[in-house]
C-alpha cells in the first residue's frame, strides 16, 4: 500500500482526473492510477469504490450501467460540476506544491 | 469452497447492509472488477488480494449507503417541518400590520456563493440567482446550514435553506406586508433512523414586529434566540435534553405573537395562538 496514507487525502482529486479524458470502469481507473503514479499510487483496489460512489452521490460524476455478453459493467463519466470541482482541486493543489517547494529549497 | 472470486463475494455478501437493488450493483460492481482484471491477464488471487480487506471494504460501503439515506430523510424533513410552517401561519390584520417583511436595505443578508442545488431551485422558482444572500448561517452535524433571501419577478422577497449543500428547501416568498407567518421556519434533522433523530439544526427568519423569540428545550429548559441584523435565527442541538419543543415569538411589548410545536410538525400540526 505504498502512498496509501498519503493518497487518501487527494483520492477524489485523483479519481476525477481519471475519468476526465473519458468514461472509465472501476478496475480501469485503479489500473491507470496505478501506471500513471508509475506505482507510486498502490492502493487496495477496494478503496475506490466507496470514493466513487460518493462522488457519483454528489453529482461530480455519473454511473451508467450496460448490459454486453450476460455481463452487467458499470462506468463512470465526469459531469460538469466534476469538472469545476477538478479544476479548483488542480489550483489547490498547485499551490501547495509551490509552496512546499519553496519552503523544502530555502531549507536545503 | 469455491475460486477466489466467490469466496471474495460470498463473504462480501454476507457483510453488506443494504438490500435490493443497491445490494446487486455493489457485488456486480465488484465481481466486474475481478473479471476485467483476469481478462487482462490477471492472476484471479492477485486481483482478490489486491482489492483489500473484505471487512474494512463492506464497512465503506455501508457508510456510503447509511450517509446517502440520512441525505435523503433531510430533504424530506426539511419539505416537512417548512410546510408545517404555512400551515401554522398566523392570522393577523393586514391593516394593522403593514411592511412587516421589509427591511431597511432592499434585500436582507450579506453576499453569499449559493450552493448549486440553492441556484437551481431558484431557476425553478423565478427567483433571481443574482439577487441571492444569506440571511442567516446555521450548522448541521455535518457542515452547515443557511437561510437564503433572493427576489422573484413581482419584487418579492423569497428564501430557501440549504443544509450541506445536498438539500434546499422550496422557495417560501413573502410580500411587505404579509401579515400570514410572525416567522418563517426551517429545519434539517438526522440520524441513524427516522425514529431515532440525534441531531436537529433550525433556522428561520422573523418578521418586523417579532422582537424576541424564546425557544423551549424537551428537558424543559428555554433559551433566547438572538435576531441577526436581518431578523435571522439559528439553533442547533445534538443532544436529547436540548432538542426543541417549541417556538414562541413575542413582541416588544411582550405580547406572544405566535409558537410553533416542533413535536407537531412531524404530523404537520403545528399550533398558533
Amino acid at each position: 500500500m505504498r502512498g496509501g496514507e498519503a493518497l487518501k487525502g487527494h483520492l477524489d482529486m485523483l479519481l476525477l482526473a481519471a475519468v476526465e479524458a473519458g468514461a472509465a470502469h472501476g478496475y480501469a481507473i485503479s489500473a491507470h492510477l496505478r501506471s500513471s503514479s508509475e506505482g507510486v499510487f498502490d492502493l487496495a483496489d477496494g478503496t475506490i469504490y466507496p470514493a466513487l460512489h460518493r462522488l457519483e452521490r454528489g453529482g461530480y460524476i455519473k454511473g451508467r450501467w450496460t448490459a454486453t455478453g450476460g455481463r452487467r459493467r458499470k462506468t463512470y463519466a465526469l459531469t460538469k460540476k466534476g469538472e469545476r470541482l477538478l479544476s479548483s482541486q488542480r489550483r489547490d493543489w498547485d499551490a501547495f506544491q509551490r509552496g512546499v517547494r519553496a519552503v523544502l529549497s530555502r531549507a536545503s | 469452497m469455491g475460486t477466489p472470486r466467490e469466496r471474495f463475494l460470498s463473504e462480501l455478501r454476507a457483510k453488506l447492509h443494504c438490500q435490493g437493488r443497491g445490494r446487486r450493483d455493489v457485488l456486480d460492481e465488484l465481481e466486474q472488477h475481478i473479471l476485467d482484471a483476469v481478462e487482462a491477464g490477471e492472476d484471479e488471487r492477485a486481483v482478490v488480494g489486491r482489492i483489500g480487506d473484505v471487512a474494512l471494504l463492506a464497512r465503506a460501503l455501508n457508510a456510503e449507503v447509511a450517509r446517502d439515506r440520512t441525505e435523503r430523510r433531510l430533504i424530506a424533513l426539511t419539505a416537512v417541518v417548512s410546510a408545517a410552517l404555512v400551515a401554522t401561519a398566523l392570522p393577523l390584520s393586514v391593516r394593522q400590520h403593514s411592511h412587516l417583511w421589509a427591511w431597511s436595505a432592499s434585500m436582507p443578508g450579506t453576499a453569499a456563493t449559493a450552493p448549486a442545488i440553492a441556484l437551481s431551485a431558484a431557476n425553478a422558482a423565478g427567483v433571481d440567482t443574482n439577487s441571492l444572500r444569506e440571511v442567516v448561517a446555521g450548522r448541521t452535524a455535518r457542515g452547515s446550514s443557511a437561510v437564503l433571501a433572493g427576489r422573484d419577478a413581482s419584487g418579492r422577497v423569497c428564501f430557501t435553506y440549504t443544509a450541506d449543500t445536498a438539500v434546499a428547501s422550496l422557495y417560501r416568498c413573502v410580500e411587505s406586508g404579509d401579515p400570514a407567518k410572525a416567522v418563517l421556519l426551517f429545519a434539517s434533522r438526522g440520524g441513524a433512523t427516522s425514529q431515532s433523530v440525534v441531531w436537529t439544526s433550525v433556522s428561520g427568519v422573523a418578521r418586523a414586529d417579532v422582537a424576541g423569540l424564546k425557544l423551549r428545550r424537551s428537558d424543559g429548559g428555554e433559551r433566547d434566540l438572538s435576531l441577526n441584523p436581518w431578523r435571522g435565527f439559528t439553533y442547533y442541538a445534538d443532544s436529547l435534553a436540548a432538542m426543541p419543543r417549541q417556538l414562541v415569538a413575542y413582541a416588544a411589548n411582550g405580547r406572544e405573537l405566535g409558537e410553533f410545536d416542533f413535536d407537531g410538525a412531524n404530523s404537520r400540526r403545528g399550533q398558533v395562538r
